[in-house]
């Protein structure tokens, strides 16, 4: 105990020695007193213009405070507005994305950002450009006529032999009709209420596909299935019902060898594929939305205008037809107006550009010209 | 003690008293310029104007009491220092004054002076100059000019130590502490 407290007593006197050499030492001490001396008029010659600076900087300050204070509340309100702007925009993103705007606001986004995948509102009557929802029933439409119209026409179009007719079709067609002698007067009523008017709203062509329920979904009819002969395979499919796909994607065995022995008008049904179409109910709806109807449009005219044809006019309106168009080979039972685009598009060239090779056609007209000159 | 109406003066300037930081100007600009004067020479003048420029700009921010302020201050004086002597070198140092004087008034003079004090302590080395100059003329604690001068307590220590005595030992130094061989 005795050695520790000599040892710290030492360690004070040496460090006492070494802080206080000054004092023990005259000449340092007056040095350092003649370091420490007041301050001289020269050392103190720049107070006021350092007092200036420190009263100009505390302005500047004070100024500069004031105009920080609406920055401070700039600085929490912008990033605060930011943030729920930005939340705004996400939910009403999210909302578009998924459909769940309000109508019009969803039709707009669709119309700006339907490149983003923003759906077009849920609406009855889907536009012509938008696929069929899958949703079947679940859709709304326009108005319940034509769904009973379409799901009756399919049962005739069954009962008729285009089609296997199901003992559950045949009993509610026969509910329908009200007996069996009936059915062939139902069917043709049915046939006339689903055939639109020319004129029709083309909101009543999409109708069928949603309800084609009781039957089973068949294998979409192929691409150059004679009914359809628009080149546009996926618009016909999915405009065309699926009783008329029914038949189609079974009509080339089953045209040939015709109706069967209780179809009343068997020339109708064998005359599924071709521009016979055109008078069926189902494929002028869906002609409004291709093109192939157009094309059996100028057919017929072309047939009511064939004796007027010139002979420049004839080979390109040939050569126009579809290929679908001139492929068909109408049967011997086709009637006058199916089988009168065929004669147009292979008769009239024949007869006019070529009379040689047909003298028999050709030898009436041509003593006329001759007694004329 | 001299540090209250400088404590005081400082609570008062960081409030934006313009007297009283013309009292704490005139209680630290001498001794912070003696130091200037002993590590920058001839840029000790614009050392100064610049540490007090950034004190004035700062002193709002600035939250400590006296000794603090008194660290601070010197810090921020020995930075424009080295940073005034970085940007424009000193020139080589003349001889000594004291012995070339023939002149025995003006000697005497000088070695009353402040001026004699501050030449003799700068030419120690830096390091012992410094820690004469700040822990013994200013009067700084061991620990702030530890701080300042980037090093260790005990090394602060032992460059004041070495440099009281070796000024000690200095001729002049010993003749003032004889003043009866100073007339010989």
């Amino acid at each position: 105990m005795r050695h520790l407290r000599a040892l710290l007593t030492a360690l004070r006197k040496r460090r006492s020695t070494d802080t206080d050499l000054a004092a023990r030492d005259p000449g340092l001490r007056r040095l350092l007193d003649a370091a420490r001396a007041p301050a001289t008029a020269e050392e103190l010659d720049g107070e006021k213009r350092f007092v200036d600076a420190y009263t100009a900087e505390r302005k500047r300050a004070a100024r500069a405070a004031r105009r920080h204070r609406p920055a401070r509340i700039r600085a929490v309100l912008v990033p605060a507005t930011a943030g729920l702007a930005l939340l705004l925009l996400t939910g009403t993103a999210v909302a578009a994305r998924t459909g769940n705007l309000p109508q019009e606001a969803q039709q707009h986004a669709h119309r700006l950002f339907s490149a983003l995948g923003v759906p077009a509102p849920r609406t009855g009557t889907p536009s012509p450009g938008d696929t069929p929802a899958p949703s079947g029933p679940a859709t709304s439409r326009p108005g319940p006529g034509p769904a009973p119209d379409v799901a009756a026409f399919t049962r005739c179009e069954a009962w008729r032999g285009a089609a296997p007719l199901s003992s559950h079709d045949k009993r509610k067609l026969l509910a329908d009709a009200g007996s069996e002698r009936a059915i062939g007067d139902y069917c043709e009523k049915v046939r006339r209420s689903a055939s639109p008017a020319p004129g029709s709203a083309p909101g009543s062509a999409p109708t069928p596909s949603p309800t084609t329920p009781p039957t089973p979904a068949p294998a979409p009819p192929p691409p150059s299935s004679p009914r359809q002969p628009s080149p546009s395979g996926s618009a016909s499919v999915s405009s065309s019902p699926g009783s008329s796909a029914r038949p189609s994607a079974r009509s080339p065995a089953r045209s040939p060898t015709g109706p069967p022995a209780r179809a009343s008008t068997p020339a109708r049904s064998a005359a599924g594929p071709a521009p016979a179409g055109a008078r069926s109910p189902l494929p002028p709806s869906s002609g409004e939305r291709s093109p192939a109807p157009r094309e059996n449009r100028s057919g017929k005219a072309r047939t009511s205008a064939e004796p007027a044809y010139s002979s420049a006019d004839q080979p390109e309106n040939g050569r126009n037809d579809p290929p679908a168009a001139r492929a068909t080979v109408p049967p011997a039972k086709e009637p006058s107006t199916a089988g009168r685009p065929q004669r147009s598009v292979t008769g009239p060239p024949a007869e006019v550009t070529d009379g040689r090779r047909l003298p028999s056609r050709s030898a009436r007209p041509s003593p006329a010209p001759v007694t004329r000159s | 003690m001299p540090d209250d109406p400088l404590a005081d003066a400082l609570h008062a300037a960081r409030d934006g008293d313009r007297r009283a930081f013309a009292t704490l100007w005139r209680g630290l600009h001498p001794p912070m310029l003696r130091y200037l004067r002993v590590i920058a020479a001839d840029h000790a003048e614009d050392a100064a104007s610049e540490t007090w420029l950034q004190v004035i700009r700062d002193l709002g921010r600035f939250d400590g009491d006296l000794p603090a302020f008194r660290g601070w201050l010197f810090r921020i004086a020995r930075n424009r220092a080295l940073d005034a002597v970085r940007r424009r070198p000193q020139p080589p140092p003349a001889p000594t004054t004291s012995t070339a004087s023939s002149d025995a008034a003006t000697v005497t003079l000088e070695n009353d002076g402040t001026a004699w004090a501050l030449g003799l302590i700068a030419q120690l080395p830096i390091d012992q100059a410094e820690a004469v100059m700040l822990r013994v003329v200013v009067g700084l604690d061991v620990a702030t000019t530890a701080d300042i001068l980037g090093k260790r307590p005990g090394a602060v220590r032992v460059a004041a130590m070495r440099g009281l005595r070796r000024l000690a030992a200095h001729p002049q130094v010993r003749d003032r502490a004889h003043p009866s061989r100073q007339g010989v």
